[in-house]
């Protein structure tokens, strides 16, 4: 939950009411003071749990990371996930298989879907699971139009039923759309990831699995690059 | 002079105003008007409450020698053009009074200014009626939500087309499309400079049906994702920025 008095789309009660976005007041450069605040607060809770919650199992997220995505990191997040002490386990690997049978589904699971897109991730994006960038940029759309999660969806990922409130979850599609985002910038990225944060950072403080906490944090920490980034691009100091 | 063919659909904002007040400096209005009224007390997407109020501030700004006059109802507009319309107590184009008056209606053309952000769903298309949309973005680049602003913050300019509605969002038939200079203020865009824009190219287009008497149209290529609503962080650093 936000203290931030002109930041106010992670407050309130999303899961019920969802941010509509639309013609939002403008407040000048304040807003975006205010907006990194909230953000640095939730990453700072996310890194402190998910330290506290591992202690046995510290590690180098920076290489797990660079291991996701088959290339090294940029040194701006290189530094950044250092700063996470757990490793990311591949423990999705068994899920594998999940994401190419979805779309012969009737139903996808939601948290079966993101395990297995995960699990994906480890080992790269192949032409064996070319579905993956289909399945992610229909979640993305699906997302956009919603401004929440669902618990399942359709075989054709266009309906959900029941609203997914599960922390865990947005922080695993957060993490996804950040890496999407690292690897092929857009505005259209950089948009949808910033409202599926806006749900993590509302719901951030129920999450308590240690990998689900360093991949939020992953997730924020990389929007807050992208936007500071575009905004030194665009003069906005 | 009233244009045979076109109507127009309308709800009580800048973008409708615009769009009348601009026709009318050109010497021109649609043959007949359905008129969406907003009796909730709460403004939808693209009002502002002012646009409720019957005392409203005299506020006007130019483009093109166009003075947009903020102050004016559309419905006194509509009367001093002598352009008979038709009041609907909904803000829903979707719903049965509207689909039924249009139905009514001759004119095969409607100038589209319904609320932000609503879409027209399929059933509205099998009236028979062709919607002439002017979409804030240069198509198919920039199809869906809040380009303005999103044209802005990749490229620093502006555009916007003229198209049919079409099922798929922004994917219609495109009549033409037009660049214009990014706003010298760019807190105006979503009230002042988008209605300003839009309705110039709609009096473009309106001014070349006048004289051909049809509207020439091209497919559009279909890649190309939609963007969707820009959420308020790019939209400051879109303002605030150069």
């Amino acid at each position: 939950m936000s203290s931030s008095t002109l930041y106010i789309y992670t407050s309130g009660a999303l899961f019920d009411s969802p941010n509509s976005y639309m013609y939002p007041p403008i407040s000048g450069r304040e807003f975006l003071f205010d907006y990194e605040r909230d953000r640095m607060s939730a990453l700072g809770d996310l890194l402190k749990r998910a330290g506290e919650l591992n202690l046995a199992v510290r590690g180098n997220l920076a290489a797990a990371l660079s291991h996701y995505r088959g290339t090294p990191l940029s040194p701006e997040l290189q530094g950044f996930a250092e700063e996470l002490p757990i490793p990311l386990q591949p423990v999705w690997i068994e899920d594998q298989c999940y994401l190419n049978q979805v779309l012969s589904l009737g139903e996808a699971e939601t948290k079966r879907l993101l395990a297995a897109m995960l699990a994906t991730r480890v080992q790269g994006v192949t032409a064996v699971n070319m579905g993956y960038t289909a399945v992610l940029r229909q979640l993305l759309r699906n997302f956009e139009v919603r401004r929440l999660l669902f618990q399942s969806y359709d075989n054709k990922l266009r309906k959900g039923r029941v609203i997914a409130k599960d922390p865990a979850l947005y922080a695993q599609l957060g993490f996804l759309t950040a890496l999407e985002l690292d690897s092929t910038p857009s505005l259209q990225i950089t948009n949808v990831l910033l409202k599926i944060n806006d749900v993590l950072v509302y719901a951030q403080s129920t999450l308590i699995d240690q990998i689900d906490c360093a991949l939020g944090a992953f997730s924020i920490g990389c929007e807050l690059s992208h936007i500071r980034n575009l905004m030194k691009t665009r003069g906005v100091e | 002079m009233k244009l045979p063919d076109i109507g127009a659909l309308l709800i009580e904002n800048n973008r409708s105003r615009a769009y009348l007040q601009r026709m009318e400096f050109c010497g021109m209005a649609p043959s007949f008007a359905i008129v969406l009224q907003n009796s909730t007390g709460v403004p939808t997407p693209g009002q502002r409450s002012i646009d409720l109020s019957l005392d409203q501030p005299t506020n006007t700004s130019k483009s093109m020698n166009f003075v947009l006059n903020e102050k004016e109802p559309i419905r006194q507009t509509l009367e001093r053009l002598k352009v008979p319309y038709l009041l609907l107590p909904t803000t829903d184009i979707n719903s049965e009074p509207v689909s039924d008056a249009l139905k009514a209606r001759s004119e095969s053309v409607w100038i589209y200014s319904g609320p932000g952000g609503a879409l027209v769903r399929r059933h509205m298309f099998a009236i028979g009626k062709r919607y002439l949309h002017i979409h804030p973005g240069i198509v198919p680049n920039f199809r869906g939500s809040t380009t303005i602003y999103y044209s802005l913050l990749q490229e620093g300019s502006c555009g916007a087309s003229a198209i049919f509605l079409s099922e798929e969002i922004d994917q219609g038939p495109v009549i033409c499309t037009k660049s214009f200079p990014p706003p010298t203020d760019r807190r105006t865009i979503d009230y002042l400079y988008d209605p300003l824009v839009r309705s110039e190219l709609l009096v473009e287009v309106l001014l070349q049906y006048r004289i051909s008497g049809s509207f020439k149209t091209s497919p559009q290529a279909s890649e190309g994702d939609p963007f969707y609503i820009m959420h308020p962080v790019l939209r400051h650093i879109c303002i605030l920025g150069s």
